[in-house]
C-alpha cells in the first residue's frame, strides 16, 4: 500500500506542470434582497416557506400532515412523539417527521444548512417522509461564498446543505418530488 | 465504416427517437443558460474555477497529501489505487473484513470506469445501484449513457416495462411519479438491509480532509448513513485546496449539469459515524500519466457535469452509447484517446469542432482544441485508414502549389459538370448519398478576376 | 491601407459571386484590394481531418502569398480562423505572425477596421441568420449562446444596416449545421440530420433566404435542400450588403 502510493505520487511529481498560483478571490455581490429570494428559491424547487412569529404549534403541524403522526423535533417549540436516541439507525422508518433547527441559509439556491450536532443519527434528515426546518431570517445569507465564511466544515463529522425535498427526473426527464429521502421540505422562517 | 459513425447512423436510422433524444437534452442545455444567465459573475466564476483547478493540479502530490493526513486525523482509512484492478481489490478486501453480504451504491462514474460492479457480483457481494436512473439501467443490465443522466436513452414506456418485470408494478403503468415510488419503495428495502454503502466523490477538500457528495434524491446519504461502513472512491483529480473553493464549485456545478441552483443535498463527509467505519480510495487509473501530456492534462479538471454532452449536437444525435465508454460526448472523446489510441481513433473525429463544449464547460477546458490535437496524433501514429492518408497527402501537394491546384480543379470541374449523374452519385460518393453536390459554376472566382476583375 | 483578399478555395471553384461581391464590395468603401492570383488554400481540409503536418507546405505558401499586405481580408469565418489559430506548427516569424495577426474575417473588417455605419442597399426580406461555429466561438464575431454577455454580433450589425431587411428568431440561434469538413463524409448520417434539423428551424420560422458568413455551411444545407427539394435560396452576407436581391 505504501509503495502504491508512493509510486502515484512519483509520477505525479514527475508529470506535473510548472506551478500556477491559487487565486484568491471575495464573496460576490448581489443585488436582491435574501430573504425574498431564499423563499422564491425555495418554492421553485417545491418547497413550502412560513413565516412564524412564536413557537410551532400542534394545530399547525396537524394542518400539514394530518393527526397521530410520529414526530422527531430538534426544536425547542415541540417535543418528540418517540425517543430515537434509544433506536438504531434502522429502525426510524416510521418516523414520519422531523423538525431541524438550521444554522443557517443562503438566498441564491435555497440550500439550508445544518450539521451533526443537531442530529442524533446522521440518516434522519433524509429517512423521514417530511421534513422541516425552522430558521432565523437573520441567519439568510445571499450565496454560497458567504455561507463557506461563515460555517467550518472540519468541526463536525458530518454536515450537510440541503436545498428542497428529495427529488429526481431520471424517467424521461419528469420532475418528480419524493425520490428517497423527504417528500416534503417545509422551512419555518422565525423573525 | 468505424464504429462511432456505424452506431450514430444506426441511433439515427429511428428519427422520431432522436428527436426526443435531442430535444431532451437540449431542454437541460436550456435550463443550463436560464440559470447560469442570472449570475453576473459567471465568467469569473468559471475563470476561477479553471484557476484553482489548475493550481491543483501543478500541486497534486502537495494536496493528495494533506488531504490524507487531515482525512487520516479525522479517523478515516485511505487507501490508493494505481489502476482499476487494484481499486476493485482494495473495496472487496475492505467488504470481505467486515463480512459484507449488501452493498448500496451511489452513482459513481469511478466504479463504472473501475468495472466494479461485475466484478463484487463475481465474489457473491450483492450490489445495488441507488440512484433512480442507475438502478433502471441495472436492472436492464446496460451501461449508463449519460454521466448526470444515466438512463436518458430509456422512454417511460420501456422503464415501465421493465419495472413491471422486476419490481411488479402494474402492467402498462408509464406514470413518472407511479414509477418512482415503486423505486422508492424498492430502494428503500435495500437501505435497511445493507452491510455496506459506497458512493462516489464530487470534491475532497485538502483542508478539512472531508469528501462532498452532490445527489438530489437523497440515496446516496440514505446508503452511507445507514450502513456500518461506508466506502467513498474518487479520482484522484477530485482534490481542492480549501474549504471556500467549494463555494466556486457548487455554484456552478448543478447550474452546468441540470440547471437547477445547487443540489438538493451537499454533504460533507469529515468523520466515521459513531461505532462505523468510513473509508477512502483514492484511485490512478492513467490520471497521472494523463497529468504528463502537456496539451491534455486540464481535461483532469473535469468536475462530471456533463453540460458538454448536453450541448453536443453530436451526442445528443447518436445517445451516450455511440461512444462505447463510461464517459462519452466530448469530454470522453478527449479522455478515452489518452486510454487507448487505437481503441478509441473514431472518438475525437465525432465533433465538427463547433466549440460549444467549450464554452459551456464550467472549468473551461479547451475541450475542442484537444480534439483537434488527438487527431494529430491519431493520424501520426497511423491508426487512419491508409487511403485517407493518402488522399490528404494528395490534397497537401495540389493545395501548396498553384499550378497543381489549377490542373486539379480543372479536371474536378470537368468530371462534375459533365459526369452523367449515376456516376457522379455513385456509391462512393458519400457526400452525395443525401446532398446534392454544388453546382459547377462556368467560371471560378480566379477566371473571373483575370479577365474582369483585374481592371479596376 | 492594402489588402490582400483571400478567397477559399472553394469559394473559388463554386461560388465565384461571394468572391465578385466581397472585392466589390471593398472597392466601393475606398479600399485598395488586391487578390494575388497565386493563392490557393488556408490548408484546414488537411489539419482538421489530422494531418497537419501535410498541411504545412499550404501553410508556407499563404505566408508567402499574403505577408506583404497590411491586411488579409477573406469572406470566411472559419479559415480565418484556421489562420489565425492554428498556424502554430510554422515557425513564427515575423511574416508568419504578421500574417496571423492581420488575417480578418470580412465582417470583422467591415465593424473594427472600417467602422462601417452605412451601406446602400436594400433587402426586403426575411433572413435566418446561421452563425457558422469557427467565426461565432473562434473569432468571436458574436456572442454565442453558451456565455455570460451583453449579447453582440458583428455580421447582424453590418446587416442591418441595409434596408428593409428582417430577421427570423430562431429556436436554436447558433446550434453546427454539421459540415465540419471531414466530418461531412466521416460522420455522415449525424452531419445530414445535423443539416436536416438547422433547416427546419429556419423553414418553421418563415426564413426566406438563410446567410452566413461561411459559404461552406451553406453548401451542406444547400445540398440537403436540393436533395429534398425545399427551396430556401442560400446567400453569404456580403452578397446582401453588396446589392445581390434573392
Amino acid at each position: 500500500m505504501k509503495e502504491m502510493k508512493a509510486d502515484i505520487l512519483h509520477r505525479i511529481k514527475q508529470n506535473k506542470a510548472n506551478p500556477k498560483p491559487l487565486p484568491d478571490y471575495a464573496a460576490f455581490g448581489y443585488d436582491f434582497d435574501p430573504r425574498e429570494k431564499f423563499t422564491e428559491v425555495m418554492e421553485a424547487v417545491g418547497g413550502k416557506v412560513l413565516h412564524q412569529k412564536g413557537k410551532i404549534n400542534a394545530a399547525q403541524l396537524a394542518n400539514l400532515f394530518g393527526e397521530g403522526i410520529s414526530i422527531y423535533s430538534g426544536v425547542e417549540d415541540f417535543s418528540s412523539t418517540l425517543d430515537v436516541s434509544s433506536l438504531s439507525p434502522k429502525d426510524l422508518p416510521p418516523i414520519e417527521v422531523v423538525i431541524l433547527p438550521v444554522q443557517l441559509a443562503v438566498a441564491e439556491n435555497g440550500a439550508c444548512y445544518l450539521d451533526e450536532s443537531v442530529l442524533p443519527h446522521r440518516v434522519l434528515p433524509f429517512i423521514c417522509q417530511h421534513l422541516i426546518f425552522v430558521l432565523e431570517a437573520k441567519s439568510i445569507v445571499g450565496n454560497m461564498h458567504e455561507a463557506l465564511e461563515k460555517i467550518d466544515l472540519s468541526q463536525q463529522g458530518f454536515s450537510v446543505f440541503i436545498a428542497g425535498p428529495s427529488k429526481t427526473a431520471d424517467i424521461e426527464q419528469a420532475l418528480v418530488i419524493g425520490a428517497q429521502g423527504a417528500r416534503s421540505l417545509t422551512v419555518f422562517i422565525r423573525q | 465504416m468505424s464504429k462511432h459513425p456505424q452506431k450514430a447512423a444506426d441511433f439515427i436510422a429511428n428519427e422520431a427517437r432522436t428527436d426526443w433524444h435531442d430535444q431532451s437534452l437540449w431542454v437541460v442545455r436550456e435550463k443550463r443558460d436560464k440559470l447560469a444567465k442570472g449570475i453576473a459573475e459567471w465568467e469569473e466564476l468559471r475563470e476561477l474555477a479553471s484557476q484553482i483547478k489548475d493550481h491543483t493540479l501543478s500541486h497534486l502530490d502537495h494536496y493528495l497529501e494533506e488531504f490524507e493526513k487531515n482525512a487520516l486525523a479525522n479517523g478515516v482509512q485511505v487507501h490508493w489505487a494505481k489502476d482499476a484492478e487494484t481499486h476493485n481489490h482494495i473495496v472487496h478486501d475492505i467488504l470481505q473484513k467486515q463480512k459484507v453480504r449488501r452493498l448500496v451504491k451511489s452513482k459513481s462514474m469511478l466504479t463504472e470506469e473501475c468495472g466494479l460492479n461485475p466484478f463484487l457480483e463475481k465474489q457473491g457481494i450483492e450490489i445495488i445501484d441507488t440512484d433512480l436512473g442507475e438502478r433502471i439501467i441495472q436492472l436492464k443490465d446496460e451501461p449508463p449513457s449519460h454521466i448526470v443522466m444515466p438512463a436518458i436513452h430509456l422512454k417511460k414506456e420501456e422503464i415501465g416495462e421493465l419495472f413491471h418485470e422486476k419490481l411488479q408494478t402494474e402492467k402498462g403503468a408509464t406514470d413518472p411519479q407511479y414509477l418512482t415510488e415503486a423505486a422508492r419503495q424498492h430502494l428503500r428495502s435495500h437501505f435497511l438491509q445493507a452491510d455496506a454503502a459506497l458512493s462516489g466523490v464530487n470534491f475532497a477538500v485538502a483542508e478539512t480532509g472531508g469528501v462532498t457528495v452532490c445527489t438530489n434524491e437523497g440515496n446516496a446519504d440514505m446508503g452511507i448513513h445507514l450502513a456500518p461502513v461506508q466506502i467513498h472512491c474518487m479520482g484522484l483529480e477530485k482534490v481542492i485546496p480549501r474549504q471556500k473553493d467549494l463555494g466556486v464549485f457548487t455554484r456552478l456545478l448543478a447550474r452546468s449539469a441540470t440547471g437547477q441552483p445547487i443540489t438538493i443535498y451537499t454533504s460533507h463527509h469529515l468523520k466515521p459515524k459513531p461505532g462505523g467505519e468510513m473509508h477512502i480510495v483514492i484511485v490512478d487509473n492513467g490520471r497521472s500519466e494523463q497529468l504528463g501530456r502537456e496539451d491534455f492534462r486540464n481535461s483532469l479538471k473535469c468536475i462530471r457535469c456533463g453540460a458538454c454532452m448536453n450541448t453536443c449536437p453530436i451526442y445528443r444525435r447518436s445517445g451516450g452509447h455511440s461512444y462505447d465508454y463510461t464517459v462519452p460526448g466530448p469530454i470522453g472523446s478527449i479522455l478515452t484517446p489518452g486510454k487507448d489510441l487505437k481503441k478509441y481513433s473514431d472518438l475525437p473525429f465525432a465533433s465538427t469542432l463547433c466549440g460549444s463544449c467549450t464554452d459551456v464547460c464550467p472549468v473551461k477546458i479547451d475541450i475542442h482544441q484537444q480534439l483537434y490535437k488527438w487527431r494529430q496524433i491519431i493520424a501520426e501514429e497511423g491508426h487512419l485508414p491508409k487511403a485517407k492518408a493518402r488522399e490528404m497527402s494528395m490534397a497537401a501537394k495540389v493545395l501548396s502549389s498553384p499550378k497543381a491546384y489549377r490542373r486539379a480543379t480543372k479536371w474536378m470541374r470537368r468530371l462534375m459538370r459533365f459526369l452523367p449523374r449515376p456516376l457522379l452519385y455513385l456509391n462512393r460518393n458519400v457526400w452525395g448519398k443525401q446532398r446534392e453536390l454544388p453546382q459547377v459554376p462556368r467560371q471560378t472566382f480566379k477566371d473571373w478576376y483575370k479577365h474582369e476583375g483585374n481592371e479596376s | 491601407m492594402n489588402i490582400g483578399l483571400f478567397i477559399p478555395c472553394y469559394v473559388d471553384q463554386f461560388y465565384p459571386q461571394v468572391g465578385i461581391a466581397s472585392l466589390e464590395l471593398l472597392q466601393n468603401l475606398g479600399c485598395k484590394v488586391h487578390y494575388p492570383m497565386q493563392q490557393s488554400c488556408c490548408g484546414q481540409p488537411m489539419a482538421n481531418a489530422g494531418f497537419e503536418k501535410d498541411a504545412i507546405p499550404t501553410y508556407e505558401h499563404f505566408v508567402r502569398t499574403f505577408s506583404s499586405y497590411d491586411y488579409i481580408v477573406a469572406p470566411s469565418g472559419s479559415c480565418t480562423y484556421h489562420v489565425r489559430k492554428h498556424y502554430d506548427l510554422l515557425p513564427q516569424s515575423q511574416e508568419v505572425m504578421h500574417v496571423r495577426e492581420r488575417s480578418l474575417d470580412l465582417a470583422e473588417f467591415l465593424v473594427d477596421v472600417m467602422k462601417l455605419d452605412k451601406i446602400e442597399s436594400r433587402f426586403p426580406h426575411k433572413v435566418g441568420l446561421h452563425q457558422s461555429c469557427h467565426g461565432l466561438r473562434g473569432l468571436r464575431l458574436a456572442s454565442g449562446s453558451e456565455r455570460v454577455q451583453s449579447s453582440f454580433s458583428k455580421i447582424r450589425d453590418v446587416l442591418n444596416l441595409v434596408d428593409e431587411i428582417e430577421f427570423v428568431e430562431l429556436d436554436r440561434q447558433d446550434e453546427c449545421c454539421g459540415f465540419g469538413g471531414t466530418f461531412a463524409v466521416n460522420e455522415e448520417a449525424i452531419s445530414v440530420k445535423m443539416g436536416k434539423d438547422r433547416i427546419q428551424d429556419h423553414k418553421s420560422k418563415g426564413a426566406e433566404v438563410i446567410v452566413a458568413g461561411d459559404m461552406s455551411c451553406l453548401m451542406h444545407l444547400e445540398g440537403i435542400m436540393r436533395r429534398n427539394k425545399e427551396n430556401i435560396p442560400v446567400r453569404h452576407f456580403v452578397e446582401i450588403l453588396n446589392g445581390t436581391q434573392l
